[in-house]
């Protein structure tokens, strides 16, 4: 025969009620502690994890220690095959060079270039347009021309300058008068071989001795 | 382009004509007269200087001037002309007297020249016009010629 539960009153519940917040607090406080332990556990095992070289990685850094000594015997090779392709590289250039020197000294250039017609040339080249773009009044204002005249000057006999200038047209009038003399006399033997009907030339050679 | 001694080349060495002997004569008549004028400024300093008169000009008769002028003149056409020499309006146009072998003539061949020239020259010249050898008159006894020459640079 069962037997019926006790029925709570009220009274009796509410007298339950501090230990049962207590014992509610308490388990709380439990579960969180317990909670708390778990979450550092796993936090130190992520971080011991992540600064722990993996299994992989100390294989790749085993690899790489063995592999060590070829790779740098590899560099040493690579380095003196370097250098001897640029050494062959300029004995390449140098015997090059001295072909095309041997080629040029048996080459026609003066004939080759007598057939360039450098007026033809010149006449397609607009001096005038290339002129324009030079800024002589700018280079000329970066020139410091007081000292390269004195220079000049100094190195010019002005003396010797104006009497050669001045001989020179004094010798050059003087000959202008002398050809024109002659042009005179050429005229006047004319006129008059003319009127005498003369056709023969004058016989104005001296008699050889 | 040719230079003037370049066109000229031709004639040097022959017979010059009429225009070129009379423009080398009237240079030498000028110079004769310098030398003149000359001798008569020379010669009022030589006074000036050795008497008591005053710097002037001397004025002589005119035919003191003719007489000497004429020997001035013969003087030195007969220099200038024989020898190397040549006389100053000869050498400006470029002239110079020669035998007509082509040599230099002596002085007393210069000098009879130059009397001939000196008195009578001037007519006698115009025949130079008309001869086929450019010859004045006296150039045929006298066997001279006148040739065109070229001196200096």
């Amino acid at each position: 025969m069962t037997t019926a539960p006790p029925r709570a009153s009220l009274f009796a519940i509410v007298r339950a009620l501090p230990d049962t917040g207590v014992d509610i607090l308490v388990r709380t406080t439990r579960v969180t502690a317990s909670a708390v332990r778990v979450a550092g556990s796993a936090t130190a095992t992520t971080l011991d994890v992540a600064t722990r070289p993996s299994p992989v990685q100390a294989s790749l850094n085993v690899i790489a220690m063995r592999l060590e000594p070829s790779r740098a015997r590899g560099a040493q090779v690579r380095r003196e095959q370097g250098s001897a392709l640029a050494a062959a590289g300029r004995t390449v250039g140098d015997a090059t060079m001295a072909l095309v020197t041997v080629v040029m000294q048996y080459l026609p250039l003066n004939a080759i270039l007598a057939q360039v017609d450098l007026n033809a040339l010149m006449a397609n080249i607009d001096l005038n347009s290339l002129l324009a773009n030079v800024d002589l009044n700018g280079l000329l204002a970066n020139i410091d021309l007081g000292p390269v005249i004195n220079s000049a000057l100094e190195q010019i006999d002005i003396g010797a300058v104006m009497r050669e200038s001045t001989s020179g047209v004094t010798v050059e009038m003087r000959d202008l008068g002398r050809v024109g003399a002659m042009n005179g006399d050429a005229l006047v033997s004319r006129i008059v071989d003319r009127v005498l009907r003369r056709r023969e030339p004058r016989q104005d050679a001296v008699l050889a001795t | 382009v040719t230079t003037l001694r370049e066109r000229a080349a031709p004639h040097l060495g022959r017979r010059a004509g009429i225009v070129s002997r009379i423009s080398a004569n009237a240079l030498d008549l000028v110079v004769v007269f310098v030398i003149y004028f000359a001798a008569l400024i020379t010669f009022a300093g030589v006074r000036f200087i050795a008497t008591p008169k005053p710097l002037s000009m001397p004025h002589p008769p005119n035919w003191v001037s003719a007489i000497v002028l004429v020997a001035i003149e013969i003087f030195y056409l007969a220099l200038g002309w024989s020898g190397e020499r040549v006389t100053f309006g000869k050498g400006l146009v470029g002239l110079r007297v020669l035998s007509d072998h082509g040599q230099p003539i002596s002085f007393w061949r210069g000098l009879v020249r130059a009397v001939v020239c000196t008195i009578i020259g001037g007519p006698l010249l115009l025949w130079a016009a008309v001869s086929k050898r450019n010859a004045a008159l006296y150039d045929y006894p006298l066997k001279t010629a006148v040739v065109y020459e070229w001196r200096g640079r």
